[in-house]
């Protein structure tokens, strides 16, 4: 919380080592995403994967493997990486805590438990009243549907915290209750309406990048390009908010409108993000955890955009990994990455508390 | 002359249990009742003094009582276990869910499921030492904060989710088919015989007699450690005993209900708000009432998880985890935290 924001002329003078950190991070995700294209059940050779890139007409299987399978995937990892970890990254910032993520303060619960609910009512509805059987549903919408649930999610749990300033541990304290219940009311949606959707459910609801394709990821970037933006149009006032938010107000800042624009941003990224892959848990904890981490070790004062920028590659890479290790680790079966990214997590959490007290 | 008993009753510990026990009596036989099959009260007391080779006999005997019993011995243990850790860690927001017992339990108990074929009495045993490990790394983490009662909690609840994403990670990586080890992992009574019953009534009783044991040193603990000890107690002895037997508690009833979250930290509750104000740290009367809260809280949920079918543990954590939201509003009010 005590970060320092850095001047500008320690910026530049320390500009050498940063684009030095910023090029090995390009590298490692670039290395990784060619990982993640070869390896997998049917190993690619990396010459088979360059030919199958440069020729976009599905000859044989192996283009086939990976123009349908390996490369929207990957890809999805990178955007939805990119997504939690600026969510994660934003709300630390605006809340002034630490322990901010977006699985912890109740986006990933109540966008689940949106559209969980509102996946069985349109099937419900399209069955008595049109009777039809197979489900025709409009998937553009669910990111729209995600934000209203994580938004209203976030409400609960910050409005349950508001008289306490916001104190760290408590925050988190409700977010996790209010996530149980949450996840409760899911699984009794799906355990006494699911039908034949129950499995599926499950599956996503365990945070998997399984069976994804382009028209998932088409369905995501126009969030990711909104949110993105928007990150980089709020920079000089998070970095503002980040101080108490009397200070703030001597700087001349509307501390409320800016909290609560920064806040949607950050809900709408995350939000979006679990609507297509389901909640990747603890990435939006670990990622900007690591990148502070990361910086101080550099000796690279903590400014908010060099860790805004970080962060968006290292997220990309910490998805991207996880989702190679889900499914090479028992491979020709398959972890669902977020049961990965929440292994990872809760000791990074732990250390938080523990640093908290 | 009724309106004038109820109040009366109402004040003494002894009439508080009189009611409960009517409520539990009832609620009994409600779930005894009520089903697809619906009996009437004459046909339950038939077939409860003589039973018969009848449709309304088997019903009672081989499907709703194993499950109605196994519903108030698990949230009577759990009841206590509960009340136990909350006394011993000096927490009002403890419980064994909360500090990572029955999840630690679950994990070891799928891991013995998974990797080998042993009888469901080692699963017992697989139960007891994990939620033992899980507890002991909760309290081994949060003993430099002197347990303070946030952190004990967070600790547990992340050591709680990090062995439910590993058992979620034992569960898809075996190829078999673990469609049943699901619903036992959501908490359920539903489909136990008395095999189930004789599994957990031994362990669950005994240990609930033990506890009896632990009644007055439970109501010491709740002084000063300085204090304690220079009256002579045995603060380290005492505490150890009284975890160990909430982790059996816990572990007998998490390996044949699976995990059924925060019915351990709303019982005592209950119990305590119930009591009059000079006995609500007596834990002779703090233990007996969690123990009769926690089976009622157990029964009726299952009675209403049954109408629909879900799993028991869904409903208490529904009615749990708004109750732990508005314990921790209580304490910061109440600057405790």
């Amino acid at each position: 919380m005590n970060q320092v924001i850095a001047t500008r002329s320690d910026i530049t003078a320390k500009a050498w080592p940063f684009y030095g950190l910023l090029i090995s991070l390009f590298v490692l995700l670039v290395g990784l995403f060619f990982a993640a294209l070869c390896l997998g059940s049917v190993p690619l050779s990396i010459q088979a994967v360059w030919q199958a890139l440069l020729s976009s007409t599905p000859q044989n299987s192996e283009s086939n493997i990976l123009w349908q399978l390996r490369l929207p995937r990957s890809l999805l990892a990178i955007v939805v990486g990119v997504h939690f970890a600026l969510a994660g990254l934003i709300l630390q910032a605006v809340i002034r805590n630490p322990l901010a993520d977006p699985s912890i303060l109740g986006v990933n619960g109540g966008a689940s438990l949106a559209i969980v609910l509102c996946l069985l009512v349109f099937d419900y509805v399209q069955l008595q009243v049109f009777n039809l059987s197979d489900s025709r549903f409009n998937f553009v919408w669910l990111p729209a549907i995600a934000l209203l649930g994580g938004t209203l999610a976030t409400a609960l749990v910050l409005k349950l915290s508001w008289r306490q300033q916001l104190q760290p541990n408590q925050l988190a304290l409700n977010g996790v209750a209010i996530g149980a219940v949450l996840n409760a009311l899911v699984m009794w949606a799906i355990l006494a309406w699911g039908g034949n959707r129950t499995e599926t459910s499950l599956i996503w609801l365990a945070g998997s990048l399984y069976g994804r394709d382009f028209s998932q990821l088409l369905l995501l970037l126009p969030w990711t390009f909104i949110g993105v933006f928007g990150c980089f149009l709020l920079l000089k006032h998070l970095s503002i908010l980040q101080l108490d938010s009397d200070a703030a107000h001597t700087l001349g800042l509307n501390v409320k409108r800016w909290r609560l624009t920064s806040l949607f941003i950050a809900v709408a990224l995350a939000a979006s993000a679990t609507a297509v892959t389901g909640p990747l848990g603890f990435v939006g904890l670990i990622v900007p955890h690591f990148a502070k981490v990361l910086l101080n070790r550099l000796g690279l004062g903590i400014s908010l955009p060099h860790l805004m920028v970080v962060c968006m590659l290292a997220g990309a890479t910490l998805t991207l990994a996880a989702d190679i290790a889900s499914r090479t680790l028992i491979s020709p079966l398959e972890i669902p990455t977020g049961t990965l990214t929440t292994l990872m997590g809760i000791p990074i959490l732990l250390l938080l508390i523990r640093r908290q007290s | 002359m009724v309106s004038s008993m109820i109040p009366r009753l109402a004040a003494s510990p002894f009439g508080l249990a009189l009611i409960g026990t009517c409520f539990l009596v009832l609620s009994a036989l409600l779930s005894v009742s009520i089903g697809d099959y619906q009996l009437s009260l004459l046909e339950i007391w038939s077939a409860l003094i003589s039973p018969s080779e009848s449709l309304a006999s088997f019903v009672i005997w081989e499907l709703r009582m194993p499950r109605l019993l196994l519903a108030m011995i698990a949230g009577a243990a759990l009841g206590v276990a509960g009340a136990i850790t909350q006394a011993v860690t000096q927490n009002e927001l403890a419980s064994p869910s909360l500090v990572g017992v029955s999840s630690g339990a679950a994990l070891a108990i799928v891991l013995v499921l998974v990797f080998t074929n042993l009888s469901s009495h080692y699963h017992f045993v697989a139960g007891i030492v994990g939620g033992s490990v899980a507890m002991s790394i909760t309290l081994w983490l949060s003993w430099k904060q002197k347990l303070d009662p946030v952190n004990l909690i967070l600790s547990g609840l992340c050591i709680s989710l990090f062995c439910a994403a590993a058992t979620t990670l034992l569960l898809i990586s075996v190829s078999t088919d673990t469609r049943g080890l699901f619903y036992w992992l959501l908490g359920s009574v539903a489909n136990r015989t008395w095999q189930h019953v004789s599994l957990l009534a031994p362990i669950a009783l005994l240990s609930l007699i033990l506890c009896a044991f632990l009644a007055r040193p439970l109501t010491i603990l709740q002084l000063d450690t300085e204090v304690i000890k220079s009256i002579g107690g045995q603060v380290k002895r005492w505490r150890i005993q009284a975890l160990a037997l909430t982790v059996i508690l816990t572990s007998a009833t998490v390996s044949v209900t699976g995990p059924i979250a925060f019915v351990g930290l709303v019982a005592p509750h209950i119990c305590r708000t119930l009591l009059p104000k000079h006995l609500a740290y007596e834990y002779r009367f703090v233990l007996c009432g969690s123990a009769l809260c926690g089976a009622l809280l157990v029964s009726i949920s299952d009675l209403l998880a049954n109408y629909q079918e879900i799993p028991v543990g869904i409903l208490c954590v529904l009615f749990g985890g708004p109750s732990l939201v508005w314990l921790i509003q209580k304490q910061y009010k109440q600057g405790a935290l």
